[in-house]
């Protein structure tokens, strides 16, 4: 039940969960790359959060997991 | 043409299905759990493919027709970041404790946490009965695609004969093979879906003109379609959809798939490409549906992404969406409905008087009528169901998202009393009812008293308030949690 799990992936969840509200271009309809600017960011979002689980199971595995 | 490339594809299946049971070795554990032998692509493909329902293929792309690209971030987005940390967190703990417990459900993990059999019958009582709207999503989309692949209302088979296949396909080889033929079946279906649905994708947007001069005109002709702001949300919205996600560490048939695993470490691929294979799926199911909105005007008959299939591709494409569509409501529906028979085999046949007399063979005999007995009672509903794929789909997910603070607090905080746990789970059904009972006021309507705020939004963090303010206030476990 002694939780092995760093905090800073929980601090990543946080931050990926803040960049999810892009508040700021709602109202912007404008195109990137024949996508609406919205949907491309929302996208890319996506991405930079393989990359951050990437480095989640890199260096942040908890350490009894595969005991 | 269409029903040739279905069938074909069906047998397929039902092949795989019949083949995993050669590997069958008799026993529960084996047929409910795969004897934890699963490993990580598999595991990826079959987690991934029992969160893919018709809701992602039908409703997302539903949604967009009505809402625009904002659908996107509020349903695949959101569950894009949340998901994998849910596997990350909950995933890799449940399967530790199941190990070295021997776990097979949910139901017993708290039984056995807390040490109340009062307990996980109530929690047993409220997860069959949240299974029951989200089974009805599968059970509905497969009635309502093959109609509309067929020719549409009126034309086309009637819908209760594609509900009546999904059910009967998916029946017969989860209960010949069990988890071993859900998992290699699910593998499959994922990538046929996945397979069919870029090809698909790729032939529908080239009829109009590609994505870019899609998207263009749809700026043109329906400005809001493309920008968030359409929708008029605020910040606290926009994050209630954010918890939405949270029912996926609830699931009793994701539970199921991770004590299925062979290691932790299978945990590893899951938890990296779940995010791309969220935006791989939801990208072009809600392009198509809100591209859609330039070629066929609303009142809509149908879902907007048949239509788009069957009028811009030939039969042998239309064909083989059947055959994703069929797939990705399968991979969901044979996962739910094996969890079912593991908890009514675990949770009540042997809990409740026959561990020990009964052999093993006949106890999973029981776990394949109750799951009999179920679809059937979903297939009866589905004729009478009137709300669409959508709004079901939310409602039972609201439901279990309620459910995860109590499953984490069973897992990482050794505080956590029966008490506490039973005022949540009794908090979630309270509210649960209450909301619905006050939403069929409107027709469809997911929000409270027309805030635009979702019901989850307020579930969650009451069920969260009841666990720990009961926990606190009862007195802690004799021992902390399960050692």
């Amino acid at each position: 039940m002694e939780s092995s799990y760093p905090r800073w992936p929980l601090l990543a969840l946080l931050a990926l969960a803040a960049a999810f509200e892009n508040f700021w271009m709602w109202a912007d309809d404008r195109l990137v790359l024949g996508v609406p600017v919205n949907l491309a960011y929302h996208v890319g979002l996506c991405v930079a959060t393989t990359f951050v689980l990437a480095a989640v199971v890199r260096w942040g595995w908890p350490d009894d997991a595969d005991e | 043409m269409v029903l040739s490339v279905l069938a074909s594809y069906l047998a397929l299946v039902l092949g795989i299905g019949l083949f995993g049971h050669r590997l069958f070795r008799g026993t529960g554990e084996d047929f409910f759990l795969a004897s934890r032998t699963i490993g990580p692509l598999v595991l990826l493909l079959t987690v991934f493919g029992t969160n893919m329902t018709a809701f992602t293929i039908l409703g997302a792309s539903g949604e967009a027709y009505r809402r625009g690209v904002v659908v996107f971030a509020l349903m695949g987005s959101s569950t894009a970041v949340l998901v994998p940390f849910l596997i990350y967190y909950l995933g890799i703990e449940a399967w530790k404790q199941g190990k070295r417990h021997g776990h097979v459900t949910q139901v017993q993990l708290v039984r056995h946490r807390y040490g109340s059999d009062a307990l996980g019958a109530l929690l047993f009582a409220v997860v069959v009965a949240l299974m029951l709207p989200y089974l009805l999503i599968g059970v509905k989309g497969g009635g309502d695609a093959l109609n509309a692949l067929t020719g549409g209302p009126g034309v086309g088979l009637p819908a209760w004969t594609g509900s009546l296949l999904v059910c009967a396909v998916t029946y017969v080889y989860v209960s010949y093979g069990g988890m071993r033929s859900s998992a290699w079946v699910n593998a499959l279906q994922t990538t046929v879906f996945v397979f069919f649905g870029v090809a698909a994708y790729v032939a529908v947007m080239s009829e109009q003109g590609g994505l870019a001069a899609a998207m263009d005109r749809l700026r043109e002709e329906h400005r809001a379609m493309v920008a968030f702001g359409s929708d008029r949300f605020t910040v606290l919205q926009m994050g209630s959809f954010v918890i939405l996600p949270l029912c996926t560490g609830a699931f009793p048939h994701l539970y199921s798939h991770w004590l299925s695993a062979r290691s932790a470490r299978s945990f590893r691929l899951a938890v990296v490409a779940y995010p791309v294979l969220i935006a791989a799926i939801w990208f072009p199911s809600v392009t198509l549906g809100a591209a859609g909105r330039l070629q066929f005007p609303p009142p809509l008959d149908g879902p907007i992404l048949v239509k788009m299939i069957v009028a811009n591709t030939g039969e042998i494409l239309a064909g083989c969406l059947a055959a994703g569509v069929f797939a990705a409501i399968m991979s969901s529906l044979d996962s739910q409905i094996l969890a079912l028979g593991a908890m009514f085999t675990h949770d009540i046949v042997r809990h409740y008087g026959f561990q020990g007399t009964l052999r093993e063979d006949r106890q999973v005999w029981f776990g394949r009528l109750f799951v009999l007995a179920f679809l059937a009672l979903a297939f009866a509903c589905s004729l009478v169901a009137s709300q669409s794929i959508f709004a079901l789909g939310t409602w039972a997910l609201t439901g279990f998202a309620g459910l995860l603070p109590m499953f984490a607090a069973t897992l990482f905080w050794p505080r956590a009393t029966a008490f506490g746990a039973a005022s949540s789970i009794l908090t979630v059904v309270g509210l649960w009812v209450w909301f619905f009972w006050d939403s069929l006021s409107v027709e469809g309507a997911y929000s409270i008293g027309g805030t635009g705020l979702m019901p989850v939004a307020v579930i969650v963090p009451a069920a969260t308030f009841s666990l720990v303010a009961c926990s606190w206030l009862t007195p802690p476990p004799r021992e902390y949690g399960i050692q």
